[in-house]
């Protein structure tokens, strides 16, 4: 792979040294296959990175339309053998596992460990690979080199897999156009796509850099293996439709106040036009449009949340300059979401029974002040929003008597019996290595 | 610049309600009582100066430091309504570390090394910190951003009781909980 250096007056990404998924958004449309692995022989699992190291995807390739991604659970770096002093150097939630931060991230009820599709959540999980490409064909050329990879290793099994594709709607299973907001990192020279936001310090989002507290958080040690390297959230998220879908009929009498409410709950209407700048009706060329579909503020013009709900789905991810309990700049998120699961037929209200949903990626040098402070103080919770007990309305833990308040004049409307939409099956806390980590981990010996 | 071991994590103060507390307590350093009084009132100053969406912005509810025991003890005490790691991350962040080393230095636990990074102002603030045996506040269901939307209401509620239709207005059945309040 050939060096992309980008030079800027503070910082310098190594993009060739840095997996693509961590810093480019995946493709549009996609199709794209999760696999996980257990490691039973270290020397195996070794012999597999290494395999992997000539495939693996970096950032300094924007014109790849197919990308493979690794990364490792902590229970797959002790399956490696990478040595002790090592290991005791990553985060303490990596550590532990997403399991065992159940509670502390509100993965009970419903969303408990012990209702984890299995094998999600266990310690047979070490190894996951991502594989997604613009085109499905692409995919089976990427889908040969993982197998490839795997081929002849008798102490290394696939024990999960998920395939995903970007629906004919080219929108998530809600019927959201999905995958719209992401920052610049600064040192990437990859562009953000808010204008109104300042890139995001390297630190942010790779592990070595210094970060917006003016910090170099603790990285995984030695350098090589972690420096440009990141953590990652897997969590496979099941989406009931037919309640959504239930849920506007019975609460909005025409079409179009359902799709207004719909609009409420997300921040956006369904073509992806944020209400801050669509306020009354949906606008699908601006929904369509990267350049505009994402550069807006919530101040001056919608303090109060008139336009786009003060506990709206994207307003609780990213307050962006919205006065809210928390420096938005210390708890900034990249996300990568790829749908899973068949289409519910459109005006389909009963549910089927089939599994679909989303399968969402959290990237972050900071899983406690990026994904955990997001997931329990900005999305099951609404004291940094002054309603301590609202919750997020699409994606929060609502169990039938969740409220959600939409500003509006004359008189607020506050809907007080939402139901749960989405459920946790499960998912992973993960490192993904730089690819000279990689290959540190590759070149392991007893 | 960083240590290569994890953050040890959160002082986990007592709780009540949407608000959680903080108490530490440390040793002024001999003979140097007076100028951390002025660090404090610098401290103090800062906080009373800031933009009010600081408060919201890092959950702060309230602050104090106390020096006792004839000069040789100091003790912080606060309280916020949101998580520990937060606060601490974003507090310090937004005000700065500066503004903590100016009276931290003032005290014998002070470690100039420690206390030039986030990570290490937490621990230090960790290592000084008892979780309180006891913690009480008054309406601790409400968050400082509900108390100030709560005060524009009344602000608000208190004009049109001003208005001379008030309580013409205030007559509709469905209104009868405003007018209930109206008296007082």
């Amino acid at each position: 792979m050939t060096a992309h250096m980008v030079a800027t007056p503070d910082t310098a990404v190594d993009l060739s040294d840095v997996q693509s998924g961590v810093l480019r958004p995946r493709p549009s449309p996609y199709a794209g296959t999760y696999l996980l692995l257990r490691i039973d022989d270290r020397h195996d699992g070794r012999t597999l990175l290494g395999r992997l190291s000539e495939s693996i995807s970096s950032a300094g390739d924007p014109a790849s339309d197919a990308w493979l991604n690794v990364a490792v659970t902590y229970r797959g770096l002790v399956a490696l053998g990478v040595p002790e002093p090592s290991l005791a150097t990553f985060a303490p939630e990596f550590r532990a596992g997403m399991a065992a931060r159940a509670e502390a991230i509100g993965d009970v009820g419903v969303n408990a460990p012990e209702h984890w599709e299995h094998p999600l959540g266990t310690s047979d999980v070490h190894v996951a690979l991502a594989a997604i490409a613009r085109a499905p064909d692409r995919l089976d050329s990427l889908l040969e080199e993982a197998h490839a990879a795997v081929a002849g290793l008798p102490g290394v099994q696939v024990v999960w897999r998920q395939d995903c594709y970007a629906l004919p709607t080219e929108r998530e299973a809600f019927g959201f156009r999905d995958g719209i907001s992401h920052p610049a990192v600064e040192g990437s020279g990859i562009p953000g796509s808010n204008p109104h936001e300042a890139p995001l310090k390297t630190g942010e989002f790779l592990l070595g850099h210094v970060d917006e507290t003016g910090d170099v958080a603790p990285a995984p040690q030695p350098d090589a293996l972690g420096r440009n390297g990141t953590y990652l959230v897997f969590r496979k998220l099941h989406q009931d439709v037919a309640a959504f879908r239930r849920y506007l009929r019975t609460h909005a009498d025409t079409t179009e106040e359902q799709e207004l409410l719909a609009a409420k709950f997300v921040g956006r209407w369904r073509s992806g036009a944020p209400l801050v700048l669509a306020p009354d009706r949906d606008d699908p060329e601006l929904g369509a449009d990267p350049a505009r579909n994402n550069a807006f503020r919530y101040r001056p013009d919608d303090d109060a949340g008139l336009r786009c709900p003060v506990g709206s789905h994207i307003r609780r991810m990213n307050p962006r300059d919205a006065i809210v309990t928390g420096d938005v700049r210390l708890h900034r998120m990249i996300r990568r979401g790829t749908s899973y699961g068949p289409v519910l037929p459109e005006g389909v209200l009963d549910d089927d029974g089939a599994d679909r949903g989303l399968c969402f990626v959290f990237v972050g040098a900071h899983l406690d002040r990026q994904f955990e402070f997001v997931q329990s103080l900005w999305m099951n919770e609404g004291r940094a929003f002054s309603a301590p007990a609202e919750k997020d309305p699409l994606v929060g833990p609502n169990d039938g008597d969740g409220v959600f308040t939409i500003p509006r004049r004359p008189i607020r409307r506050r809907l007080t019996d939402l139901p749960r939409f989405v459920v946790n099956r499960g998912g992973e806390y993960c490192f993904a290595p730089s690819l000279t980590g990689l290959r540190w981990l590759a070149d392991l010996t007893d | 610049m960083s240590t290569y071991t994890t953050t040890v994590k959160s002082g986990r103060g007592s709780r009540h309600g949407v608000v959680s507390e903080v108490s530490a307590f440390l040793h002024v350093r001999p003979g140097e009582a007076d100028q951390l009084r002025a660090a404090i009132g610098r401290f103090q100053g800062r906080l009373r100066n800031a933009p009010s969406e600081y408060m919201v912005k890092f959950g702060l509810v309230d602050m104090r430091h106390v020096i006792f025991d004839g000069d040789t003890r100091l003790c912080w005490i606060t309280s916020f309504d949101t998580d520990w790691d937060p606060y601490i991350d974003d507090s310090i962040t937004t005000l700065g570390i500066d503004t903590w080393v100016d009276w931290a230095q003032h005290t014998t636990e002070y470690d100039a090394e420690q206390l030039s990074t986030l990570a290490g102002v937490k621990k230090w603030i960790q290592s000084a910190q008892i979780p309180a045996d006891g913690f009480f506040r008054a309406v601790s269901n409400l968050t400082l951003g509900e108390v100030k939307r709560d005060e524009r209401l009344r602000t608000a509620f208190e004009k049109v009781l001003d208005e001379p239709g008030a309580l013409e207005a205030l007559q509709q059945p469905v209104l009868k909980p405003l007018l209930d309040e109206a008296a007082s």
